[in-house]
């Protein structure tokens, strides 16, 4: 059982904090993957929690054993960098058994653990090469490789397809959840790329400036972000927002002036927040449709359309200055340079307050209707 | 190259272009000529026409100064330096058949001067040294014994000082990659022997290593509780080359380090940390990421050391003017004082040539090696 619990977990340089005391549980054979923009401290965290960073404050259990002032190699972690971080001069065999000779591993029991992986990893033809006869993506099998062998409690990668390009991204995201699958060790992933994210987690943890945002599953976060920063981070393309003057506030609905002057009533639990007059309506573009069966209709000008096959972005302004994204069908007739009207339902948006809290999260659609869904999650 | 077979770029560039291309721009050929110019032409006058001059000097009796016209002598500098000869002595025996020995009970052989001096075969030759083996004594003679212990003292002086100039330039290039408040401090001081000229540490070190004056004898005497008495540094033939060898390493690695800081700031901090994780100590870590990371930087700063090393002249001039008893007396040393000091120019250019095939070779072996030890 390799549980890994942050505790109250702090991290500083001289006087600047950069983490801010996370608080965090994960569970024996979890997928979690830390997602945040550039500089939020994912790198940090996860280097704090393989023991390449000192914990400056509160503790780390894995395994249900207090390891905050443990060495690296003592934890059971292993970690595939972003950088691949091969010895250069070693086989890929080597540098696959390295840990292992380190550890004073018998020299038959290496190979028989180094060949092993290797056949996980179809990296067999590859043994004898050195890295820098390997093309990228066969470095990253390598530097994953490496990891397998050592048979750790929990494996951590940090953003380690970000030097790849986008085909071999997508198959190697694919590989990577597969080996989740069939070694059911407690993996934690760190990517700035919500998509990688949303496709790989059992368990998301997003993070805004040292501190956790929202930790939750892949749809639970799509379906309910507790604040405006979950919500726009979570979901491709980013999610829609406009503020809107409250007209009218009860315990259990606000009315609202859209910005191209439609008033609407919508439900919402705001009895802990009286006399708001501003709040910021949220609407996912793919629940913005071509026709006119929603319940608001919004005029929009057409400034860029993407064909991508299958689905078509819409970039628009909406009553003048608020930019817009749209996803709708595939075929879309709609061209730049058009004035139309896209309609949405009250129901499938969401609202926060002027502090960017969820006011109230998007009813969840039925199941059967589900497809935008799914389409943005593989996005 | 045939023409019509061959599509070479800039026939391609020309065709394509609508003016011809000269007129836009002189061909890259003349261009590489142009900038490289003034530094071939100081290359070549400071280097190859000497180097020359001294080539063709070394087969003429040239002196500096001689009322004498010059003349062709073929190859004798050559004889002269590398011509190499031995002989077999046996013991001078009495009468009666008993071996003469001397009242320290040495046994005597006949006076080598007399010996050499009847046989023409032996012409110009002096006495290099002499081993025995038995009663009999096997003498190496060489008609310039002391260009044989300079080359002799030259490799021994390389020998010992590249291990330690380069050992001594990694470990403080280790000391000063710490990031530690302050460590340009240490940086500079450590660099500062290099900027200073070589005459003035010479001297410093001269006095340093005095017999009754100098610090070390002190500090030896004082932590040893003068159980070690003053040694001689530079007046006894078995310490003074080594004592020049540790000045000349102090002095030069400075250089070296800068090298080898390059070559550590260039390894990735990743491979520190995945050592780390698969559990390499700081030890394993050296081995496994630092050395194979310095490797290029290693083979660079071990060739250009010994080449330097070779040409050791300044310390020896200054210290101790190759002596005591020709134990610090070098190739560059001699090939100085023969062609300047005893003016004898043609002499001195025959040491010179000799000496630059020898450190050619020197310096391609050393690259073979290093690279066969790339493919292994
Ligand atoms: N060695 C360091 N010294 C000071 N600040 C650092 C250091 N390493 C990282 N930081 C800061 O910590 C924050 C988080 O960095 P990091 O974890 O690398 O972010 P990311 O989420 O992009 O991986 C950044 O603001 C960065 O500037
Ligand atoms: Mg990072």
């Amino acid at each position: 059982m390799a549980d890994v619990k942050l505790t109250k977990v702090v991290k500083r340089y001289g006087d600047v904090e950069t983490i801010h005391g996370i608080d965090l549980d994960i569970k024996d054979g979890e997928f979690v993957v830390f997602v945040g923009p550039s500089g939020c401290g994912k790198s940090t965290l996860l280097r704090m929690v393989a023991g390449l960073e000192e914990i400056t404050e509160g503790e780390l259990h894995i395994d249900n054993e207090c390891v905050t002032s443990v060495a690296a190699s003592r934890r059971g972690v292993a970690m595939v960098f972003q950088s691949y971080a091969l010895y250069p001069h070693m086989t890929v065999r080597e540098n696959m058994g390295f840990g292992l000779k380190m550890a004073k591993t018998d020299k038959v029991e290496i190979k028989r653990r180094v060949d092993e992986s290797a056949k996980i990893l179809q990296l067999e033809p590859l043994l004898d090469r050195k890295p820098k006869a390997l093309s990228g993506g066969q470095r990253q099998r390598v530097a994953i490789g490496r990891t397998i062998v050592r048979n750790p409690k929990v494996f951590l990668f940090d953003e380690p397809l970000s030097n790849l390009d986008a085909e071999l991204r997508v198959q190697m995201r694919v590989e990577i959840a597969k080996l989740h699958s069939q070694l059911k060790n407690t993996m934690i992933y760190v990517t700035h790329d919500q998509v990688e994210a949303m496709t790989m987690a059992d368990k998301i943890v997003v993070l805004r400036g040292g501190n956790i945002e929202q930790v939750g599953s892949p749809i639970e976060l799509y379906l309910n972000p507790v604040n405006e920063f979950v919500a726009g981070f979570i979901g491709s393309p980013r999610m829609n927002f406009f503020d809107c003057d409250v007209i009218a506030q009860t315990d259990d609905s606000l009315t609202l002036k859209l910005p191209c002057g439609e008033v609407c009533q919508l439900a919402a639990d705001v009895s802990h927040s009286p006399g708001m007059t501003r709040v910021k309506l949220g609407i996912r573009p793919e629940h913005l449709k071509e026709d006119q069966s929603g319940e608001i209709r919004i005029g929009v000008d057409v400034d860029v359309v993407e064909h991508l096959g299958g689905s078509t972005y819409v970039y628009a302004r909406y009553s003048g200055e608020h930019e817009l994204i749209i996803q709708t069908g595939g075929l879309s007739p709609v061209r730049r340079g058009d004035h139309c009207d896209f309609s949405f339902n009250l129901d499938q948006c969401h609202l926060f307050d002027c502090n960017g809290l969820t006011l109230r999260a998007a009813k969840p659609v039925p199941l059967h209707t589900q497809a935008p869904v799914a389409q943005a999650l593989s996005g | 190259m045939n023409a019509n077979t061959s599509v070479n770029s800039s026939d391609t560039l020309t065709v394509s272009s609508g003016r011809p291309a000269e007129t836009r721009r002189p061909p890259r050929k003349r261009y590489v000529f142009l900038m490289s110019a003034p530094a071939l032409l100081g290359l070549f006058m400071f280097m190859v026409l000497p180097f020359l001059m001294a080539l063709g000097m070394s087969f003429t009796d040239q002196r500096l100064l001689s009322p004498n016209a010059t003349e062709w002598v073929g190859l004798r500098n050559y004889d002269r330096l590398l011509n190499i000869s031995w002989l077999v002595q046996e013991p001078v025996s009495d009468a009666d058949n008993h071996l003469k020995r001397t009242a320290e009970g040495e046994l005597v052989y006949p006076r080598l001067r007399s010996v050499l001096r009847k046989n023409p075969e032996y012409k110009e030759f002096k006495e290099f040294t002499h081993w025995s083996f038995g009663d009999k004594r096997v003498v190496l003679l060489a008609k310039d014994p002391s260009f044989i212990q300079s080359i002799i003292n030259t490799l021994l002086f390389v020998i010992l000082v590249v291990p330690i100039q380069c050992g001594t330039a990694l470990g403080l290039a280790l000391l000063i990659n710490q990031k530690l408040r302050g460590i340009f401090l240490f940086r500079t001081v450590f660099f500062s022997p290099v900027v200073t000229s070589i005459v003035v540490v010479s001297i410093v070190w001269s006095f340093l290593y005095h017999k009754d004056l100098g610090l070390f004898n002190h500090y030896l005497n004082a932590m040893s509780f003068g159980l070690i008495g003053p040694v001689d540094w530079l007046g006894d033939p078995d310490w003074a080359m080594p004592s020049i060898v540790l000045m000349s390493a102090w002095q030069a690695a400075g250089v070296q380090m800068l090298i080898f800081l390059a070559g550590l700031q260039g390894i990735s901090g990743d491979l520190y940390e995945a050592a780390e994780l698969d559990g390499a100590g700081p030890w394993g870590k050296f081995v496994n990421v630092t050395l194979p990371g310095l490797k290029n930087t290693t083979i660079f700063v071990v060739i250009s050391t010994t080449i330097q090393a070779f040409g050791l002249f300044t310390q020896v001039d200054v210290m101790t003017r190759g002596g005591p008893q020709g134990s610090t007396s070098t190739v560059m040393y001699h090939a100085v004082t023969k062609g300047f000091r005893e003016q004898d120019i043609a002499y001195g250019s025959a040491i010179s040539v000799i000496f630059f095939l020898a450190i050619l070779a020197i310096a391609l072996l050393q690259k073979r090696f290093f690279d066969k030890r790339e493919d292994a």
